[in-house]
């Protein structure tokens, strides 16, 4: 369970998250919708503990605030918005590295899942913008984590490939992960997929259903 | 788990570094420069014995513009890049501590630059060799030593500069300010200072300013250390008035003052850069202040 309890953040006089209380529990998936600058990127990084909030707190039940650092780091899986990958290494060197700092052994089968077996030894700099995105989301399902944060993972999928990145979601969530992700094309990615979907604008939670 | 963590990233910098067109290039003129100027020693005109020791030193006069300039450079890019593309992010939700991601990244770019001198150095002494078989290997040596301390002081350098740029334009300018700085206007800066300073103790003066520019530190220590007689500015001059090893001994010292000093800069230009110091604690209902997100605390 995620527990985050009357969060806020500034960049100086603007307030990017006001006030934001949510329990996500385990299982589910959660999708936050709302126009680019409603605050879903910066209450996203917060969750992943790229920022700190101004005021309130993220609780991880086990792992949080005061856990352990690195197994909150091999739990909470992140996904950010601007595909940023080293474009020196090729597909299957970046993945590689990913999988040794979470010790995990699910490379092969990421490789499958994401259709990059053929990507293997192609540079990251030489790939198409959507290709760059199926190795960016395929980082995240490396290693045991239970909590997948993402960013507008759809951005630069096509359908075909964007259905195939909702039913990989769908799986984690199934055996007992928590996949929250972020979009402003709500009806595309969450209709019939989604568990419940809060819906921000200008920083607060205006609804969730 | 922290030295296996230190190792992947060494590894995956080695890995980028091999593919850097920069370090790539500077290789390849380091090993030209260098094949060229031990093949012009000794076919040039009255040449009858090419000494290793005294190509060692034209070498180390090759190293000390070359490497501080490569070190400062493809330093300043990394971090500055990261942050500017948006890796940095992604590494930072990845289990490792910044120490590691600092120490992981100096050293992955040294060893890469380091071959590339090895390369350089090899293929000056191959040549030498080949041409005399009575050469003394110990001062060429020294020389290559004090080439690769003199990269990874200055890979360090250029590192904190990266951190506390804005992107990599302002880095690469700052790089380039600093090693014009420190190779070029140094040691000119230094001998007309010492004229306007001619009242102060002059030897005291000296060994002040040759501890505040590493380049100039080690030039003068691989020139003492080498036992070859040139001597290359003021700088030189004070090395060569204290006795015995007191001289090298001082120099090395400073030398791992400045690599350990650039190395705590550039683990608190991440730190900062990350956490700014003002808003990295919380307090909860009670009062109680506490860390609300992850930091570079255990990963154990």
């Amino acid at each position: 369970m995620l527990q985050i309890v009357e969060v806020r953040k500034s960049y100086g006089s603007l307030v990017a998250v006001r006030d934001v209380s949510l329990e996500i529990p385990s299982g589910e998936v959660w999708a936050l919708c709302g126009p680019n600058g409603a605050g879903k990127t910066t209450l996203l990084k917060m969750m992943a503990g790229l920022i700190p909030p101004d005021e309130g707190s993220l609780n991880w039940g086990a792992y949080g605030p005061r856990g352990d650092v690195g197994v909150f780091k091999k739990s909470v899986h992140y996904v950010p918005q601007k595909v940023a990958l080293y474009p020196n290494l090729t597909v299957g060197e970046t993945l590689r590295f990913f999988a040794k700092l979470r010790d995990a052994d699910n490379l092969q089968g990421v490789l499958e899942r994401f259709a990059l077996l053929d990507l293997q030894n192609r540079l990251l700099r030489t790939l198409s913008g959507g290709q760059k995105q199926r190795v960016a989301v395929a980082q995240a399902f490396l290693g045991g984590g239970e909590y997948l944060l993402l960013d507008e993972p759809t951005v630069n999928l096509d359908r075909e490939q964007a259905d195939g990145l909702k039913e990989a979601l769908r799986g984690f969530a199934d055996k007992g992960g928590t996949v929250i992700i972020s979009t402003h094309i709500a009806d595309d990615l969450v209709s019939g997929f989604v568990n419940h979907r809060v819906l921000m604008e200008r920083g607060s939670v205006a609804s969730v259903s | 788990m922290r030295r296996r963590n230190l190792l992947i990233l060494v590894e995956k910098e080695l890995i980028e570094a091999s593919r850097n067109r920069l370090i790539l290039g500077f290789g390849s003129v380091f090993f030209l420069l260098a094949a060229a100027m031990s093949l012009l020693g000794f076919l040039s005109p009255g040449a009858t014995d090419v000494q290793l020791s005294r190509v060692g030193v034209s070498l180390l006069n090759l190293a000390i513009l070359l490497v501080p300039l490569i070190g400062l450079v493809i330093g300043s890019q990394g971090f500055a890049g990261e942050f500017e593309d948006g890796t940095m992010e992604l590494l930072l939700t990845q289990p490792v501590e910044l120490r590691d991601i600092c120490l992981g990244r100096v050293l992955g770019q040294w060893v890469a630059v380091a071959a590339a001198l090895l390369a350089g150095f090899g293929a000056s002494g191959l040549i030498l060799v080949l041409v005399s078989a009575d050469q003394q290997l110990l001062p060429f040596l020294v020389n290559l030593v004090i080439s690769l301390i003199l990269a990874f002081v200055f890979l360090t350098l250029g590192s904190v500069i990266s951190l506390k740029a804005k992107n990599r334009m302002m880095a690469l300018l700052g790089a380039l300010g600093v090693w014009f700085l420190a190779v070029i206007l140094y040691d000119a800066t230094v001998t007309q200072l010492l004229m306007a300073l001619s009242g102060f103790p002059i030897m005291l003066v000296l060994y002040g300013f040759l501890a505040l520019n590493p380049a100039d530190l080690l030039r003068v220590l691989a020139i003492r250390l080498s036992g070859v007689n040139l001597l290359f500015g003021p700088a030189t001059e004070a090395m060569a008035a204290l006795p015995g090893f007191k001289g090298p001994l001082l120099s090395l010292l400073t030398i791992v003052l400045w690599s350990f000093g650039g190395y705590v800069a550039m683990l608190r230009g991440l730190r900062h850069r990350i956490f700014p110091p003002a808003r990295r604690r919380v307090k909860d209902a009670g009062g109680k202040s506490f860390q609300t997100i992850p930091d570079e605390r255990s990963v154990n």
